[in-house]
């Protein structure tokens, strides 16, 4: 019949794909992160003609305003990174510690709780942002907590769902009958249940948060206008494109590398962290 | 429940929906610190001047009061009046509104069916190679957020070659129709983030399906193939994609600001997007809120789409 | 038909061997079977023994994450694992029924057009208006024969639209419209309402005598088998052997009866229960004892509220209204209100397919916790109630997945008992276990019982279960139905 082999892709390691996507993460990390201590010019500076090829000094040339696009390039990422990270950490937060809440406490209020909360998740979250933009201009707290509030809908209903299931359960039940108190029960049967879900969703919600920090830059949100940020970058050099597309095209780049890379690495997290309840099975 | 009360239900549902809504976007543009005056009355302006500016717009009242007669006027179809240019923010969304429609009309003609491909390709074969080929694939332009999908293809087809403008003028007085052109790369970008997000909810719906007993059933009797996926999987999975969509709306909206903004495009994500830049507060207000309606709207479609597409939900016992 | 076959086998397994992609375990080990014509083959077997993996390779299936090896598969000379012998086999050759058979119907499709489609696989090509009457004349036949309305209002139904006798009779017909040869049957019986089963039983039974044509029944109800089966065949680890012994047969087993039952009040008592979920009145007027050393089963369809019944007496249930006595004093309706003995004293054994086990705990910490709420978390107590379970305290450190069904039931009990218990709520403990496992399991609890004078309320819809029980309260739609007839019939066969 068929090859006897057994079949190497089954459920084993991490694959080549994973291991690139953790590289190419790592590496746009690593120039976000320790570009501003790289840097040797300054990136709001004008150091030349706008828009000059790449040459001496200024291996990636320079952009719209003449300043050195290398510079701007190894300065713009943190922002875009960090407001993501925040962002993600404050939606996590709010999203485990409301849907738990909601999840196994309560149980006449958090109906209506919930009504508020599915209004909240269809408002569309760049809405969100560029509301909270105009009530507070030129803040990159606010983009951070617009993104954090847009994304914590999302995960108050996933959290909220898997705490449920989980309460639902025989060993849960057992477990109240028995006495056993909330705070036993949450830290024996439902966080180590829930754990693998709630990081999932993390990931998941690093994603839009990276998409939305870099839209906010490209928008012209946060922080104003002579600070670097990759997204705004964009904005701005995507006039001069065919004179020099370098400030168009690197930063582009490594977002595009970064949040692609993400985006399968979180993909790859979820799946992971669903397989052993999914798999267990009798034959 | 039949159709007369669920729908009733559901458009009722639509008002309470939309006030907190209204009451968000006013709030968070009115009680925030960012201050109006200063972005009409300019840096430099005075005291007395400043003080005169807040009461010509009327920002010298309680945030309640003003919320009530912003909410009335809406009622009435008057949002007021721009604080740039003077215009009657009602009569700008009227005339950007449809441009804006147009586009996200064009891209979901072409979007809705190839999601529903893909999804049932990958899906109805979950785990094999056109599978993961299909999600893999998705997964890579997911991860694009819609700006840098844009400039890369705007730089690839318009910079480079010339071969589309790289804005979208629309000729005085006339519609996006009259200059066709101008509507592909906005359409294409849109079209192409919408797919990845729908084949990703068609694919999940549809390998959910492939794995019940019934399409198991339908394989041990010796259907395959296109059959299998078009008559088997895809009566059941496109209710739950249906609804899934529904709840993605408001990232499409916002993808639909982000892509007007990029290609210059006059639709009302555009005229946002400046608004917010010049910190045009009744603007801001008023474009937002029928953001937030269009966004329900949707969603109530959806829903009503989903529960039409489901023999169990939409007929009696 | 017009396939040629030799005269008598109709399908052959030649030492067939069947493995798992991860691992290369074998799950079928060269298993070699011959079905002739006609024959009624019984395989019964364990959980994971490869009786479904058996069945299916009939019809050129392996569930994912196997892959066949080795050995040939033939029906009527074909092979289904290419891809024309596949399409013929499962198309004409091979009816198939699998677990809940209703379930086989996609629900977003009108029966007539399941139907019509299923004719129009089996039936000889033909497209004009010829094929068509074709196929409506056998539609008409299959439902006439499973006793289905015929009119086209009915075809027009979804699945849901009708009641769950019917759909197990659609999904009947499509399987047989095209009088299959062979009609191979996976466990179709399990986990159903004993009305449906019987009648289930009773139509496959009709149709092979109408009919004949060959079948493969998997299944390990007893009641099918006998009636069924020209001849039983054991499979265990992989491998045909001849039936395990056979089992014993459907009476219940000698009751022994050697507590006292005079010994006075019953352990626990309930009388006059009403629960509503909401506005809806979910159970009512449901009395029941439990008497020290006794076991009753609560029995009754899925639905009729016997969880519900369960919830009430652990005090898990928000609204609901009666006395409840434990040993003759009341207990409080809210288990918030019961003291910590009062809630030791109840302790219940959920199913096995509801997580009854937590599955990132392990076996050491499920036992530990109540152990260490009633004063004794030690490991040497833990280990002392796996032993009385019958299990090695080798299990300690296991998480649940690394256990077989039966282990985890016994887990599952000996972390009740852990918390010194004087009535256990068994809820469905046997319906995911194998014939043999579940006797195990019942056999356990009947020595529990006897050594400790525990009280046993046996929640079931398994009518071997209830055998057990020297009471049964029988639950339809939350009211008791019949009570005094059972408990007249229980005492004449004393």
């Amino acid at each position: 019949m068929r090859r006897p082999s057994p079949d190497p892709r089954g459920s084993g390691g991490p694959g080549v794909l994973t291991w690139c996507c953790a590289a190419v993460c790592l590496l746009v990390l690593s120039v976000a992160l320790l570009g501003p201590l790289l840097a040797s010019g300054s990136p709001t500076e004008q150091v030349g003609p706008p828009l000059a090829a790449p040459g001496a000094g200024h291996p990636l040339g320079t952009d719209v305003l003449g300043r050195d696009v290398a510079a701007r390039v190894l300065h713009g990422g943190w922002v875009v990174l960090v407001l993501a990270v925040g962002a993600t950490t404050l939606a996590t937060l709010l999203g485990a510690g409301g849907g738990l809440w909601l999840g196994l406490a309560a149980e006449h209020g958090g109906e209506w709780v919930m009504r508020a909360v599915d209004v909240l998740a269809v408002f569309p979250p760049l809405l969100l942002m560029l509301l909270l933009a105009t009530g507070a201009p030129d803040s990159d707290a606010a983009v951070l907590v617009a993104v954090g509030l847009a994304a914590t809908p999302f995960s108050l209903r996933v959290v909220r769902a898997a705490t449920r299931r989980v309460a639902a359960t025989g060993y849960v039940v057992t477990a109240r009958a028995r006495g056993d108190g909330w705070p036993a029960v949450v830290r024996h049967d439902v966080l180590p249940n829930v754990a693998g879900t709630v990081l999932a969703d993390a990931g998941i919600r690093f994603v839009a948060a990276v998409h939305l920090t870099a839209t906010a830059g490209f928008l012209g949100l946060g922080r104003g206008a002579p600070s670097a940020n990759w997204g705004r970058m964009i904005r701005e050099n995507l006039p001069g494109a065919p004179l020099n597309p370098l400030p168009v095209l690197v930063p582009a780049a490594l977002l595009a590398a970064f949040a692609v890379a993400v985006n399968l690495l979180a993909d790859r997290l979820a799946e992971h962290l669903a397989d052993p309840d999914i798999t267990r099975s009798g034959a | 429940m039949t159709w007369g009360p669920f729908l009733l239900r559901r458009v009722v549902a639509f008002v309470p929906s939309l006030a907190a809504l209204s009451v968000l976007v006013f709030g968070a543009t009115e009680l925030l610190p960012g201050d109006a005056v200063s972005a009409v009355a300019g840096p430099s302006a005075t005291e007395a001047e400043r003080a005169a500016v807040r009461e010509r717009l009327g920002l010298d009242r309680d945030p309640v009061t003003r919320y009530l007669e912003w909410a009335g006027g809406a009622l009435r179809g008057d949002l007021g009046t721009g604080y740039t240019g003077g215009r009657s923010v009602t009569e700008l969304i009227a005339d950007r509104l449809p441009n804006s429609l147009l586009l996200a009309g064009l891209a979901l003609a072409v979007a809705l069916p190839a999601s529903v491909a893909l999804g049932l390709l990958a899906g109805a074969r979950a785990g094999r190679r056109a599978d993961r080929a299909v999600s893999t694939g998705v997964l890579l332009v997911a991860g694009l957020p819609e700006f840098v999908l844009a400039a890369l293809l705007l730089w690839l087809l318009a910079a480079r070659t010339g071969l589309l403008p790289q804005v979208s003028l629309v000729p005085l007085g006339g519609t996006p129709l009259d200059a066709p052109e101008i509507l592909v790369l906005p359409v294409l970008t849109l079209a192409v983030s919408g797919v990845a997000v729908g084949t990703r909810l068609v694919r999940s719906a549809s390998a959910e399906v492939a794995a019940s007993p019934w399409v198991e059933a339908a394989r041990l009797r010796g259907i395959t193939g296109p059959r299998l996926a078009a008559r088997h999987v895809l009566p059941g999975a496109l209710a739950p994609a249906a609804q899934a969509l529904g709840l993605m709306t408001g990232a499409l909206v916002g993808g639909a600001v982000v892509v007007e903004t990029v290609f210059g495009y006059p639709g009302i994500g555009l005229e946002l997007q400046q608004a917010v830049a010049h910190r045009d507060i009744p603007l801001v207000q008023g474009i937002a809120l029928v953001l937030c309606a269009v966004t329900l709207a949707t969603v109530l479609l959806a829903d009503v789409a989903a529960r039409a597409l489901d023999p169990r939900r939409g007929s009696p016992r | 038909m017009s396939v040629p076959t030799t005269a008598t086998a109709l399908a052959e397994v030649d030492d067939l061997v069947v493995t798992r992609r991860t691992d290369g375990e074998p799950v079928l080990d060269g298993v070699s079977l011959t079905l002739r014509a006609g024959e009624v083959l019984a395989m019964v077997g364990r959980s994971g023994s490869g009786k479904t993996t058996l069945a299916l390779s009939l019809l050129g299936r392996v569930r994912e994450g196997l892959t066949p090896r080795s050995g040939t598969v033939r029906v009527a000379g074909l092979d289904p694992f290419t891809s024309e012998g596949r399409s013929r086999v499962r198309r004409r050759l091979v009816g198939f029924l699998g677990q809940d058979p209703a379930s086989a119907l996609n629900p977003a499709r009108r029966l007539g057009s399941t139907l019509h489609e299923a004719a129009a696989l089996t039936a000889p090509r033909g497209r004009g208006a010829a094929g068509r009457a074709e196929r409506e004349r056998r539609v008409r036949a299959a439902l006439t024969e499973m006793d289905l309305p015929t009119d086209p209002g009915f075809l027009r139904r979804y699945p849901h639209q009708v009641s769950g006798g019917q759909a197990q009779r659609v999904a009947l017909a499509v399987a047989t419209i095209g009088e299959p040869r062979l009609l191979v049957l996976d466990e179709p019986t399990s986990g159903l309402d004993p009305s449906l089963a019987e009648d289930l039983a009773a139509r496959l039974s009709a149709r092979h005598r109408r009919a004949g044509g060959a079948m493969l029944l998997v299944s390990h109800d007893r009641l099918l088998t006998e009636t069924l089966a020209d001849r039983t065949l054991g499979i265990e680890g992989g491998r045909l052997g001849p039936p395990r012994r056979p089992a014993p047969s459907r009476r219940p087993p000698p009751r022994r009866r050697a507590e006292p039952a005079s010994s006075g009040a019953p352990l626990l008592e309930l009388a006059h229960l009403r629960a509503t979920h909401g506005r809806h009145v979910a159970v009512e007027g449901v009395s029941l004892t439990v008497a020290a050393g006794g076991c009753t089963a609560l029995v009754g369809p899925s639905g009729a509220g016997k969880s519900t019944v369960a919830r009430c007496l652990l005090g898990l249930h928000g609204s609901w209204s009666g006395e409840l006595r434990l040993a003759g004093s009341a207990l409080p309706t809210d288990f918030r209100r019961r003291t910590g003995e009062q809630r030791r004293a109840l302790q219940l054994v959920a199913q096995d397919s509801v997580g009854a086990l937590n599955p990132r705990e392990s076996v050491r910490g499920a036992l530990l916790r109540p152990l260490a709420a009633s004063g004794n978390g030690s490991e040497e107590e833990a280990a002392r109630l796996l032993e009385r379970v019958g299990l090695s305290p080798a299990l300690l450190g296991r998480l649940p997945h690394d256990l077989s069904g039966g282990e985890r039931q016994r887990v599952n009990l000996a972390r009740a008992l852990a918390a010194r218990p004087r009535v256990l709520l068994c809820d469905e403990v046997t319906s995911a276990l194998d014939g043999e496992t579940r006797d195990a399991v019942l056999e356990l609890l009947r020595e529990l019982r006897h050594a400790q004078g525990l009280g046993v309320l046996l929640i079931t819809h398994d009518w071997e279960v209830r055998a057990t029980a020297d009471q049964v309260v029988t639950l339809v739609d939350g009211r008791m139905v019949d009570a005094e007839r059972e408990a007249a019939e229980d005492g004449a066969s004393r």
